[in-house]
């Protein structure tokens, strides 16, 4: 068969088995190596234990606002939930009892700075 | 009037008729010089190319449009200053409870490297970011414990 009458469609061919070549490269082979990470990114149970040593800090200095901000840096929707939630199953599956206070005494305190809806009475 | 002349022998030194041009249509020549260099080929060394095109294009996205991104990573890829306050969180807590041990325990997951070494780096950052001379006391004191502890494992009983 001649050469034109062959057409260009090996070129897409080529393009496209590039492509799976270059992908499986850096997929595969080279990913791109992260080595400086958020908190955010951690594992489950690596969070678990920031959140400890958060709560473990907070009981040693106090500083409610550098437990919040700290806690913020983990990216969770109800900071307050999660602390109180690690804190109950932590007591429930026989983990550390300090750890679990730490935690509980945190979600305390983060639960006193939600704000309670007001109750007001109206007269008849 | 001279017009400029392309002379676009290819890199494979297949000879090509020279292109003329007026300064303005210069990409336009250009584009015309590549597409004859490309007809001159062979399908082999045009089918090579469409691959190594594709190559990058793989790699471009695979690198920098849509890269791997780690989701599950472990304390020791944390960025320096989240390691540092990682540190010094320990550091606090250590400051209540006393536990060395737990201390250690909470250290290692920050990589291979020994407990004084990884709060050593972490003073180090943490002098350079300006913490609070409270925050460095602590880290201190906690590098301190760490080097007693050291010193009576490394020395031997008479």
């Amino acid at each position: 068969m001649n050469e034109d009458e062959r057409g260009n469609w090996y070129l897409l061919t080529g393009v496209v088995l590039g492509i799976m070549l270059g992908i499986l490269f850096a997929w595969v082979i080279s990913p791109v190596e992260y080595v400086d990470t958020a908190p955010e990114s951690l594992k489950d149970e690596f969070k678990d234990q920031y959140r400890v040593l958060i709560a473990s800090a907070y009981v040693a200095n106090g500083d409610l606002v550098r437990a919040k901000a700290r806690l913020e840096l983990l990216d969770e929707a109800d900071i307050y939930l999660v602390v109180a939630e690690q804190a109950q199953q932590m007591l429930a599956e026989g983990g550390s009892v300090e750890e679990a206070q730490a935690l509980g005494r945190l979600a305390l305190s983060l639960g006193q700075e939600i704000p309670q809806p007001k109750i007001t009475a109206t007269a008849e | 009037m001279q017009i400029p002349v392309l002379d676009c022998t290819g890199f494979l030194g297949v000879k090509q008729a020279p292109i003329l041009f007026h300064n303005s249509q210069m990409p336009l020549a250009l584009l015309r010089c590549l597409w004859q260099n490309t007809n001159a080929m062979t399908r082999r060394v045009r089918f090579i190319i469409a691959i190594l095109i594709g190559v990058a294009l793989g790699l471009l996205f695979g690198w920098v449009i849509n890269p791997i991104e780690y989701t599950q990573t472990a304390p020791n890829t944390l960025r320096v200053d989240y390691q540092t306050d990682y540190v010094l969180m320990i550091a606090e807590a250590f400051h209540t409870d006393g536990d060395m041990a737990l201390a250690v325990h909470r250290l290692a997951v920050l990589g291979d490297k020994s407990p004084e070494g990884r709060v050593l780096q972490a003073i180090i950052f943490a002098e350079q970011a300006g913490y609070t001379d409270a925050d460095l006391d602590m880290m201190r004191n906690l590098s301190d414990e760490l080097q007693i502890i050291q010193n009576v494992v490394e020395t031997p009983e008479p």
